[in-house]
């Protein structure tokens, strides 16, 4: 038998066929109901060891773990548990729990704490004398304790007058109800009555000290002041050599003879402050809250940032460095005087 | 039953040998070839099925709380946008889309946020230069600060309104200063007293401060700060009268304590700030100056016997204190002729 060679058709339906088998199984395949699956996040909740659900350059999202505090987030997200009031401004709480998921600003987006409803200023305080007689620059150890009691139970910040400085370079943000202490002249019941207090809120304080005053009965003495420093919560500053009135010129003055008393003005108490405690001087307090530029001109050559004056109100971020707010806290007025002076936001009118 | 005349179809066994209707037998690559196929199409990814958010119920915790967060967040957004607070409203529309990063409507809603941010400083920006160059300059920081609520980075509104506030600043200090020089002591370019610009200081601040510091015991500071006031507010008679008061107690109790001196000062310093004669006063200074010149006359008489020179120079204060102490004026005189005597002996024993 002669074999014959394969005819053409029979390859043409070899193909069909394979189409055919290909039409069928997809049409199988298509109607096949799908594996049954596992519902799908939106965004997986898987935290990674961390902690963190999701980040990006502004934010981490985290999920808090037993143990975790505000603090402890700030520390390890923001390297300083200091910051832990961002966590807490953000995420509008006042603690953490366990399986909650936290927003960490990992910068400050707003350091200048203007808002559209408002402002954020803050009040610098001006204290002189603490004594059982109470009288308008003389406050009560009773008075001062309810004050700073005051402050603790109702959010605010105590901060150092440093930050302050910060904050209006527009370099650091300052937690809502920023408050700064300053307490003037150098009085000994400062050492002896306001310092417990102010260490057993852990509130810092800024003395300003006119050096004339050093060695007069009521004064506070140099080991009294190592102290106050030492303790980490007071710095002291200058306040003038000696307490006069810088606006004023004597009879008869010159230029000359006016600027060179107030260099005296100036430089005596820095001299006398970096000599004896060691400490550099960043703020200046005027005597009567007075000052013009020649001053601020010299305070400014010093290498002082900030100099107070006592025109009430709260500080924006854009307030004059040299002439800033500070409201003074009588010794004759009640606790709804003083916080009718805690001014730490201001409200603008509607845009 | 089958049609007859057409090709009865199997279901391919795939193991052994399949025939065609025919009794053909299927060639060995065509099985293979179809089930490569097969094999091909039950690996293909199923079609694309919209999921349904699971239940609730089978949810993990972390899953709702991640669930929940992105739900308050979105509300949060979304009140602040309201609000037009647009820098809040996009940072609150970031998170969301962290958590949610399919969420096209979130990612909507930020760019949303973000153009109106643009348009707002833009407009809020020109509206302040407007206000600023037509000299209102609040209706320019307020406008800055809308800019600043969208755009906390932006320089230039935070220039203008630091600028603002110093002059504002710098404008309150210069009026302090000119109420507490105003009748303070002559100066060039001083308002003349009597002036309409001499109106009284009604600061008590300033004066407590210098009242605080004279309590305190900086005597000669305090004292200078409580002229200064006197000296400005010159018609403040109630003041005055405040002022020598507690200047004149200090001196009673410095007298108390035996520092006569002291008291003998502050009286006289209380008397003159107090600007009008008080008989008491007078009469008290007076007292104190002979109690004090008697007190360095006998001081003055016990160290003749040893020490001329130092008795002299305690009689001449004792004859300060009351020039009409005639037993000082009279022992003064005889210490220095005692020491002229002394003088010349020294003199004459001296190797020529």
């Amino acid at each position: 038998m002669i074999p014959q060679p394969p005819r053409p058709h029979r390859r043409r339906s070899s193909l069909l066929r394979a189409l055919a088998w290909l039409l069928a199984a997809l049409l199988v395949h298509g109607c096949a109901t799908p594996p049954p699956r596992a519902p799908a996040p939106e965004a997986p909740p898987a935290a990674d060891g961390g902690g963190v659900l999701a980040r990006d350059d502004d934010f981490a999202v985290v999920l808090a773990r037993p143990g975790d505090t505000l603090a402890t987030l700030a520390e390890r997200y923001l390297g300083d548990a200091r910051r832990d009031w961002w966590i807490a401004e953000f995420n509008d709480v006042t603690e953490i729990r366990p399986g909650q998921p936290v927003v960490v600003p990992l910068a400050s987006r707003n350091p200048i704490g203007v808002h559209g409803d408002g402002f954020q200023a803050v009040t610098v305080l001006c204290y002189h004398r603490f004594g059982n007689r109470a009288s308008k620059l003389t406050v009560t150890p009773a008075a001062f304790a309810a004050q700073m009691d005051y402050l603790a139970r109702n959010g605010y910040h105590v901060v150092p007058l440093a930050r302050l400085r910060e904050f209006l370079a527009g370099k650091e943000a300052l937690p809502k109800k920023s408050v700064v202490i300053t307490i003037d002249d150098g009085y000994r019941a400062t050492y002896d009555i306001a310092f417990p207090i102010l260490k057993k809120h852990g509130f810092p304080a800024t003395v300003f000290l006119y050096s004339d005053f050093v060695g007069a009965p009521d004064a506070l003495g140099f080991a009294q002041m190592k102290e106050l420093v030492a303790s980490g919560l007071v710095e002291i500053q200058p306040h003038s050599k000696t307490h006069a009135n810088l606006t004023l010129r004597l009879p008869d003055e010159t230029d000359a003879a006016y600027r060179e008393r107030m260099r005296s003005e100036v430089d005596a108490p820095v001299k006398l402050i970096q000599e004896r405690l060691a400490l550099p001087s960043l703020a200046y307090a005027y005597p009567y809250g007075d000052v013009n530029e020649t001053v601020v001109d010299l305070l400014a050559r010093r290498g002082v940032a900030l100099g107070l004056t006592v025109t009430p109100g709260g500080n924006g971020f854009f307030a004059y460095p040299y002439m800033l707010r500070r409201s003074m806290v009588y010794g004759n007025e009640d606790l709804d005087s003083f916080k009718a002076r805690l001014v730490t936001f201001v409200r603008t009118a509607g845009r | 039953m089958s049609a007859p005349g057409r090709p009865k179809r199997e279901l391919l066994p795939l193991g052994g040998m399949a025939r065609s209707a025919k009794g053909v037998p299927i060639r060995a690559r065509d099985r293979l070839a179809c089930c490569g196929i097969l094999l091909l199409a039950a690996c293909a990814e199923a079609p694309v099925q919209p999921v349904q958010p699971a239940p609730a119920a089978t949810k993990g915790p972390a899953r709702q709380a991640v669930d929940a967060a992105i739900a308050d967040h979105r509300r949060k957004a979304q009140r602040h946008g309201e609000a037009g607070d647009h820098a809040t409203a996009a940072r609150e529309w970031q998170v969301v889309l962290l958590l949610a990063p399919d969420d096209d409507a979130a990612r909507a809603q930020l760019e949303a946020a973000r153009n109106a941010i643009r348009l707002g400083v833009r407009d809020n920006l020109q509206a302040g230069n407007a206000a600023l160059k037509s000299g209102d300059t609040d209706r320019a920081a307020a406008a800055m600060l809308r800019v600043l609520a969208l755009d906390p980075e932006n320089a230039d509104a935070a220039k203008v309104l630091r600028d603002i506030d110093r002059q504002k600043l710098s404008r309150i200090q210069g009026s302090r200063a000119a109420r507490a020089g105003q009748a303070g002591p002559p100066a060039a370019g001083r308002a003349p007293a009597g002036s309409p610009a001499t109106a009284e200081s009604g600061d008590s601040y300033d004066l407590e401060q210098r009242l605080e510091m004279f309590r305190a015991g900086d005597l000669a500071g305090g004292l200078r700060e409580l002229r200064a006031y006197v000296d400005a507010n010159p018609r403040n008679e109630a003041a005055r009268l405040r002022i020598a008061g507690i200047v004149y107690e200090r001196s009673q109790e410095a007298e108390q304590k035996g520092a006569r001196e002291e008291a003998l000062m502050l009286c006289e310093q209380a008397a003159s700030l107090r600007g009008k004669p008080v008989p008491e006063w007078t009469a008290r200074a007076q007292a104190l100056r002979k109690a004090l010149s008697d007190q360095y006359f006998e001081r003055g008489v016990q160290a003749y016997r040893t020490d001329v020179a130092a008795a002299i120079r305690l009689l001449e204060t004792s004859v300060r204190y009351d020039p009409g102490n005639r037993r000082a004026q009279a022992k003064l005189q005889e210490a220095r002729t005692a020491e002229d005597r002394l003088k010349r002996i020294e003199q004459d024993t001296k190797p020529r």
